[in-house]
């Protein structure tokens, strides 16, 4: 079983202002929770000196990825694939995970766009067109183990995460699992998005993922969606988002 | 026999909708790009008082659609309509010419030749 963490750590800009030791702390992160890939978003961070802070421990490796991410993991990067996007776009990236002895998967991270300077309808063509290229991949690569974690911006109930004007990512297992929507003579795959499991009782330290608390609203915007098929489920178990 | 009632009908005096008006100018896409890349309509979602089209770049090769463009407007009153294009700021076309204008810079956009482009490449491996 895998182990995958997730942080945004909002450091592509001011960084010679800034001082938090985010390098330390997702070492720490990785060791703590014996994360096998550890996922860092908006880190401008050179990978020499994130690097330098995993000297303690299982030996950690650099993962090709785009500018906005960092990506390290403990095995051969080789087993880790990046995938070459059809339409580039710098907030999401898509690896091929081959690990020995383990079904191969699909793992994504995506930086949604923010609310502050772009619509709903905006984020939600975005979330489509990363839905739609995950789609494109298990078509290619023929199965649909598929697991998309990240900062989308959005919350689970919004159009952009629940609709197919989105990522088609809902609360319920039973429906992910079932037949795809079908719209306009096109189905849509659905994602179970197992982060509405802190919008009711999950008990504390078992959910697959935090959410983001500002003043007196509370998000959940850090989420982690799976495919239904399959062992996936398994992985939602497994993540961790954190934010300083 | 019964007379005929109905009146003559012309719908030629009737304005395009701002649907009509997008295929229109989408579907010289094909043409552009030797049948590599298509301008495609998605569906519709009708909310209470309007409806939200989506259209894709499409890529018969690949079997790829990407989501690309979305427009929202009046189901009584077509205008303003509101365009969300891929990577470009949201507009707002106020009346037809509006409109035509405001698709002709969505698909003279830098970034949308390079999609465009980038798809055609990976149509032709």
């Amino acid at each position: 079983m895998v182990s995958f963490g997730f942080w945004n750590v909002d450091s592509l800009r001011n960084t010679s202002k800034d001082e938090r030791e985010i390098a330390r702390l997702a070492a720490e992160l990785a060791v703590e929770r014996s994360l096998d890939i550890l996922f860092l978003i908006e880190c401008g961070i050179p990978v020499p000196a994130l690097l330098a802070a995993f000297d303690q421990g299982p030996e950690y490796h650099a993962i090709s990825c785009g500018n906005r991410f960092k990506v390290v993991a403990r095995f051969n990067p080789k087993c880790l694939a990046r995938l070459s996007l059809p339409v580039s776009n710098d907030r999401f990236d898509v690896w091929q995970l081959q690990l020995p002895l383990q079904q191969e998967i699909l793992v994504s991270v995506v930086h949604g766009l923010d609310k502050r300077n772009n619509s709903p309808e905006k984020q939600g063509l975005f979330l489509q067109q990363v839905a739609a290229t995950i789609a494109y991949f298990e078509t290619q690569i023929g199965h649909d183990r598929s697991i998309v974690l990240g900062d989308f911006n959005a919350n689970p109930f919004e159009s952009s995460v629940a609709s197919v004007l989105g990522m088609n990512a809902v609360a319920s297992r039973s429906i992910a699992s079932d037949e795809p929507r079908q719209m306009f003579g096109r189905s849509y795959p659905y994602f179970y998005n197992p982060m509405w499991n802190l919008f009711g009782d999950e008990p504390r330290g078992t959910s697959p993922g935090t959410y983001y608390y500002r003043g007196s609203n509370p998000h959940e915007l850090y989420m982690a969606y799976v495919r239904p098929s399959g062992d996936s489920s398994v992985f939602a178990q497994q993540l961790f988002f954190r934010r300083i | 026999m019964t007379k005929n009632l109905w009146p003559d009908f012309d719908i030629g005096q009737m304005p395009l909708s701002p649907k009509q008006i997008i295929e229109e100018a989408g579907a010289g896409l094909e043409e552009k790009t030797n049948g590599l890349v298509r301008f495609s309509y998605e569906g519709v979602v009708v909310q209470v008082n309007t409806v939200e089209l989506t259209y894709a770049l499409y890529s018969r090769k690949l079997q790829f659609h990407f989501p690309f463009l979305q427009v929202k407007f009046g189901i009584t009153s077509h205008y303003p309509v509101t365009i969300v294009a891929d990577k470009l700021p949201d507009m707002e076309a106020a009346d037809e010419d509006n409109l035509i204008e405001s698709l002709a810079k969505i698909f003279n956009a830098p970034s949308t030749i390079k999609t465009v482009q980038q798809l055609m490449a990976l149509s032709k491996q």
